[in-house]
């Protein structure tokens, strides 16, 4: 899968479970940059990633991640 | 740019601090006003900061978050443990909105594992938020299990309900039980619980400023194998232990059912329980205790002050699956509620 459609996936969940179809994901960005986002649409998030790309991440990836690049490059070590 | 700087507790903030915890997580907590309690937890000699993580809103200069954390390292001087970060307070202010606030919680999270000398970090007595969460992370979580032995010789109980009492097996002569305050002189290796060691022990119980922790050293053959650290919990007129940890090993056919029944009748104790995870099943039943059912008739109360007739599940996450042994007297579990 190419970057390009793990970025688009991956945007089309957080419109999804924030409600808001206005969010644009940017690899440098991170969770301070989305207003919805908080500790609890962050369980709804992991679990949709989870489940779209059926990986799971470890707890050390999840905590690791700064930007949303880290995040998707993740995903993309998974599905390789 | 955030409007949030998070950074360690300095001592010349523990004052605001306290204060934090006395309007938004509880009131009149002993955090606020034993200053010889919150070091005790959160003070490491050498270092120039507790390990409490403050969040400051450098807009309103107040705190809105703070994450208290006790390392095992703390009690350890000689460093041979691994070093688990055990949660305490956890608390975001929910009186106040910013775009940043709700991710607060985990931005301390992360604070606490990139500037800190922990391996691990694990939490015990977790609440249905903080679970929620801790699944979102993939954090491992599980429930804690519960045993107890009762005490046969009473008629009446008070804080067990329906006690299921156990046949005593016969004394082993090779086995005794020696309940001392100072261990010092021992030198019972971990064995089952290679999280602790006899350092650690001294440093968390028996040098505790508040709390009084005796020590049950089990003797095989006249060799100190295993060494229990037990609290007497008194309530109105009756009282119980506690197992707050353990640590060394026993041959497995080695039943101690019959010296701490006479323990328990020498000191009119109801029972005795020990709330574990970590160590096989087997371990406890061997030794004499059983097993308490979440769903079963009885009720040996976890909750003791004040006391809930009531089976409560303990939960505990932890970051990584390390095969973590943990027992009631980790994290802020086992301390007192106030002075």
């Amino acid at each position: 899968m190419e970057k390009t459609e793990i970025l688009e996936k991956v945007q089309e969940i957080f419109r999804d479970v924030l409600d808001n179809e206005d969010i644009v994901l940017n690899r440098n960005d991170s969770a301070d940059d989305i207003e919805e986002y908080d500790s609890l649409s962050h369980v709804q998030l992991v679990v949709a990633i989870e489940k779209e790309f059926n990986i799971k991440f470890s707890s050390k990836d999840i905590l690791s991640w700064d930007n949303f690049g880290e995040m998707l490059d993740c995903i993309e070590n998974y599905i390789k | 740019m955030s409007i949030y700087d998070i950074h360690f507790c300095s001592f010349e903030e523990l004052p605001e601090l306290q204060n934090f915890i006395d309007k938004h997580w509880r009131k009149n907590h002993i955090m606020t006003y034993s200053k010889l309690l919150f070091e005790f937890q959160h003070k490491i000699e050498g270092q120039d900061h507790y390990t409490f993580v403050i969040a400051k809103n450098v807009e309103s200069n107040e705190i809105d978050g703070v994450y208290g954390y006790i390392e095992t390292n703390k009690y350890d001087y000689t460093h041979s443990i691994p070093n688990i970060g055990w949660g305490a307070i956890w608390k975001v202010r929910d009186d106040i909105f910013n775009k940043e606030i709700g991710k607060l919680g985990l931005k301390m999270l992360k604070f606490i594992l990139k500037n800190s000398t922990i391996e691990t970090f694990a939490a015990l007595g977790i609440s249905s938020t903080h679970k929620k969460i801790a699944l979102s992370l993939n954090f491992k979580v599980d429930t804690i299990n519960h045993y107890y032995i009762v005490n046969n010789n009473l008629k009446e109980y008070s804080i067990i309900v329906n006690p299921l009492k156990k046949e005593i097996t016969e004394a082993n002569k090779d086995v005794s039980i020696e309940i001392c305050k100072d261990i010092s002189k021992f030198t019972v290796p971990s064995g089952l619980n290679p999280f602790k060691n006899v350092p650690y022990f001294i440093n968390r119980y028996q040098k505790h400023p508040i709390f009084n922790y005796d020590f049950w050293v089990v003797y095989h053959k006249d060799v100190p194998l295993l060494i229990f650290s037990v609290r007497k919990i008194s309530i109105n007129n009756s009282c119980i232990y506690r197992i707050i940890d353990m640590i060394g090993n026993l041959p497995s056919n080695i039943s101690l059912l019959s010296e701490i029944q006479q323990i328990l009748i020498r000191n009119n104790a109801e029972y005795i329980d020990c709330l574990n995870y970590g160590i096989q099943m087997e371990f406890f039943t061997n030794i004499g205790f059983t097993l308490k059912s979440p769903n079963g008739d009885t009720i040996v109360p976890d909750h003791l002050d004040p006391l809930e007739h009531k089976n409560i599940p303990l939960e505990f996450d932890c970051i990584d699956d390390i095969g973590l042994v943990i027992f009631k007297g980790d994290g802020d579990q086992d301390r007192p509620n106030k002075l």
